[in-house]
């Protein structure tokens, strides 16, 4: 029953997303600069003989996915439930027979699906690769899982961003501003000269959990940290939207 | 004696530093139109968002016989949405606990009931706004609830677009227990078989508006257009009917329109007699009291 209320949502959401001119204006932006990175590493990546594609090219392209969609995923979240609260929808979606966990994974599958299109569009650089005899298809799938989930990570913050205002714009900005935080805990470790606290503030950064996965090593606890990451900024969303009965 | 359809009982809300609603307690009657009236801020919408679960009481109970649908104050439309589509959605989401399939039934019968087939397959952000509010009615249909909740349904239409919406709230009344809530008391008037008066998070008044006139006025009142009037006569007529009170309304010509009342006793007869006995009595009207009378001396806190 959960599952099928959260996915009415979901496909009512997607076609929302699609029928939007801002995923085509990303998705635009989004080729346009993988494509040109992707061209530029691989230039240069005829200097770095000793190493392979994947790591002359795939580990810095993945790398930049992931500093992109700190600027994306807020944008793609941020109307997700600021623009219900705008325009009053909010309460028939509350006085359905939807529960929370409905309504917000439903909006976080319509996310993830949004992501996973735009993701889709790089498909073709392995593809092209493929031709010139490129064969690691086994760490170029971990590379892809780990940028997916942590991407999940940004959109996460993004729909509770989204839960808190009216205002899209604001959303926006609040989890970027929250993203932007956490990707900077790990320097704070750093400049505080201590190692086990930089050791900590390191394991709270969705990134340095991805680093796992570019390395081709799928480590539970970074499945478990990813996991955790998500369900608890998903809390933190239901919590918002249960705070309006206060 | 007749069934609820909802039943509030001392209910309170409060929010941090204001007391929105003060252990109000009312009921509605299955098949009735119920309204829900008082000025600005005086905790209307609040009691629908309690009736329908959108907000929990501090404390109090609140029983609702059957399903419930909702037309909140500014109507939940997503403008990108297609008519037909968008009530295709909201039936989904209402009825997720629901085993039959009559989707396509039901989500026609709401465009029909709602007048909508004309732009059924219209963008719904292309709407006027008489359409918009039709859309937001049909919404609260589609899954066909058993009491349909409209809050301030006429707010903001033209008068063609009021009328519209006056005479399909008649027509669900046929089929629903019927609860608005309305500022306009001459709504009220033509839609309602009965009212609850809200004023200050507090019920002033509750019941049928018949039962609510007969309360309120405890004497009478009629209006006489007469010929012949003159402060001799008006000394004869208060000297023969002690307690009765004379108002001119207006003199045109030779004649005198007059408010005559009593706190208490029905002179009407004698008064009719006298008067055509001692002038030339043109007209003579009972008056009742109007809900804006109603309105006026319930918010007073005083009897007319």
């Amino acid at each position: 029953m959960i599952l099928k209320g959260t996915m009415i949502l979901a496909k009512k959401e997607i076609k929302d997303s699609f029928s939007s001119p801002l995923i085509y204006i990303l998705g635009g932006i989004f080729s346009l600069l993988v494509g040109w990175l992707f061209f530029n590493y691989l230039l240069v990546s005829k200097e770095f003989t000793q190493q392979t594609f994947l790591q002359s090219v795939f580990f810095p392209i993945f790398g930049n996915i992931n500093y992109i969609f700190i600027f994306f995923a807020p944008l793609i979240t941020m109307r997700l439930f600021a623009e219900e609260r705008k325009l009053a929808t909010i309460e028939l979606l509350l006085t359905s027979q939807l529960t929370h966990l409905d309504i917000i994974l439903g909006k976080f599958i319509s996310s993830a699906v949004t992501v996973f299109a735009l993701l889709a569009l790089t498909f073709v650089f392995p593809i092209l690769l493929a031709f010139s005899g490129y064969a690691e298809w086994s760490m170029m799938f971990s590379s892809y899982l780990g940028t997916y989930l942590s991407i999940l990570c940004f959109l996460s913050v993004g729909l509770f961003a989204s839960s808190l205002t009216q205002n899209q714009l604001i959303a926006a900005l609040l989890a970027f501003s929250l993203l932007l935080g956490m990707m900077f805990l790990p320097l704070s470790g750093t400049v505080l000269n201590n190692y086990l606290v930089a050791q900590i503030l390191q394991y709270f950064s969705v990134l340095f959990h991805t680093e796992g996965f570019l390395l081709g090593s799928l480590k539970s606890y970074d499945f478990v940290y990813m996991f955790s990451f998500i369900g608890f900024f998903l809390y933190l969303t239901h919590l918002s939207l249960e705070s309006r009965k206060w | 004696m007749t069934e609820s359809a909802i039943e509030l009982f001392n209910i309170k809300k409060d929010y941090p530093g204001v007391v929105a609603l003060d252990n109000i307690s009312f009921k509605v009657k299955k098949g009735s139109v119920h309204g829900l009236l008082g000025p600005n801020g005086a905790g209307k919408s609040t009691t629908m968002k309690l009736i329908v679960g959108l907000i929990p009481p501090t404390s109090g109970q609140i029983t609702v016989s059957s399903s419930i649908g909702i037309l909140p104050e500014f109507p939940p439309l997503y403008g990108s949405m297609r008519v037909k589509d968008y009530l295709s959605f909201v039936y989904d989401i209402k009825t997720i606990h629901k085993k039959d399939s009559n989707k396509k039934s039901y989500v026609e019968q709401a465009i029909v009931k709602c007048g909508l087939e004309s732009v059924s397959h219209r963008l719904i952000e292309n709407l006027s706004r008489g359409f918009k509010q039709r859309v937001g009615i049909a919404q609260a249909l589609v899954s066909n609830p058993d009491i349909v909740i409209l809050d301030e349904p006429t707010v903001g239409l033209d008068p063609e677009a009021i009328e519209d919406i006056r005479n399909l709230i008649l027509e669900l009344k046929k089929d629903h227990t019927v609860m608005l809530s309305t500022h306009h008391l001459h709504e009220a008037n033509v839609l309602c078989d009965d009212v609850t008066i809200i004023h200050q998070g507090k019920v002033i008044q509750s019941g049928s508006i018949e039962e609510l006139q007969k309360q309120f006025q405890t004497g009478f009142v009629v209006v006489v257009l007469l010929e012949g009037w003159s402060v001799e006569k008006e000394k004869n007529f208060l000297f023969e009917y002690p307690g009765s009170k004379i108002r001119v309304i207006e003199n045109v010509g030779d004649s005198t329109k007059l408010e005559i009342s009593h706190i208490d006793k029905d002179y009407l007869k004698l008064w009719t007699k006298w008067l055509s006995t001692n002038c030339d009595l043109l007209s003579f009207e009972k008056i009742n009291l109007t809900l804006e009378d109603i309105f006026k001396s319930a918010i007073k806190g005083e009897k007319r």
